[in-house]
């Protein structure tokens, strides 16, 4: 492999690391109740509604998760508790987006994987090319192209 | 790398889809006793009703599959209400206490109707609107629940697996 191409590797790797990293370090005592809530009810299915988040939605059932949510919130619970909850409740169909455990995880992962997977054999495919170009003819190689153009007609005996 | 975007389509199709809303997770776990606040002002939980199979609707006064349901409710308290293992609790989420008392009295009815002004319990139970209704063993598990207008069979079929017999 090439510098050029692990380097590139080397810094996609970084790069996914680095925001795999923040988004795992957001503490939920970082943010104020009120964005807590907000992103909860953000992620939380309205559950009378089509495709709607709790957030988005004008339903009674809505608006009464979001005051849930905020008690919760308020009496101390964890983000993970208030989802855990919920989805005791409800079944995982209450998170909008699939939890990352079980069947869940999978559609996490599968992409994932899908996109690091194409990612390598680019890489390999680009490593086998840049391999190519770099090779130089070996002094027998070089050897059979002169014979060949030596015994080769010329242009103008050819014409003749 | 198509199939696999293709396998998580198919497996994300199965998660957003809403076959398994008429189950409940609650099935065979212990039923939420979140403390409630009768029509007549007295407090109460489903810890009171220990020992007693437990019929748990939850209703309104505005909605109308609610008021379709009453025959039912009203038929399977007159069979029922002398049989000391058996207590029918209306639980009203989404309206006034007024509307609610109103309703009581004009109606004569005489089981545990309790106010849930916030939609704790409700949402405590999973609920989806009302009316639904759940079915909850002596030991307090949830064994069955009915979303929508219950016929008296579906009262009968609901009692008879609080009490272990279906």
């Amino acid at each position: 492999m090439n510098k050029q191409v692990r380097a590139t590797l080397a810094v996609l790797l970084a790069a996914v690391v680095t925001v795999a990293l923040f988004i795992g370090g957001v503490d939920d005592r970082a943010r104020s109740n009120d964005e807590r809530v907000q992103s909860l009810s953000e992620q939380l299915r309205c559950p009378v509604c089509e495709g709607l988040s709790v957030s988005a939605s004008p339903s009674s059932t809505a608006h009464a998760i979001v005051i849930d949510v905020r008690h919760r919130v308020e009496s101390g619970q964890s983000d993970a508790e208030i989802r855990g909850s919920y989805v005791a409740q409800y079944g995982s169909w209450i998170l909008l987006a699939p939890p990352a455990s079980g069947l869940g995880a999978a559609l996490w992962f599968v992409p994932i994987g899908g996109i690091l997977i194409a990612l390598t054999l680019a890489a390999f495919v680009l490593w086998r090319r840049s391999n190519a170009a770099e090779q130089s003819p070996t002094a027998e190689a070089k050897m059979l192209v002169a014979t060949a153009r030596q015994s080769e007609p010329t242009g103008a005996a050819r014409s003749r | 790398m198509l199939a696999m975007v293709g396998g998580s389509a198919a497996a994300a199709s199965r998660i957003g889809n809403h076959d398994d809303y008429r189950g409940t997770p609650l099935l065979g776990h212990l039923a939420p006793t979140e403390p409630l606040t009768t029509v007549d002002g007295k407090s109460v939980s489903l810890t009171d009703f220990a020992g007693r199979s437990v019929i748990v609707n939850f209703w309104n006064t505005w909605c109308a599959p609610c008021r379709e349901e009453v025959p039912a409710l009203e038929t399977f308290w007159s069979r029922h209400s002398n049989d000391s293992d058996v207590a029918l609790v209306g639980i009203v989420r989404d309206d006034t206490s007024d509307a609610v008392r109103d309703w009581v009295n004009k109606r004569r009815w005489d089981w545990t109707i309790a106010l849930d002004p916030d939609s704790r319990t409700a949402l405590a139970f999973g609920t989806l609107g009302q009316p639904e209704t759940f079915a909850i063993t002596a030991d307090r598990l949830v064994v069955g629940r009915r979303i929508g207008a219950a016929s008296i069979d579906d009262l009968e079929q609901l009692l008879a697996m609080a009490r272990g017999q279906a």
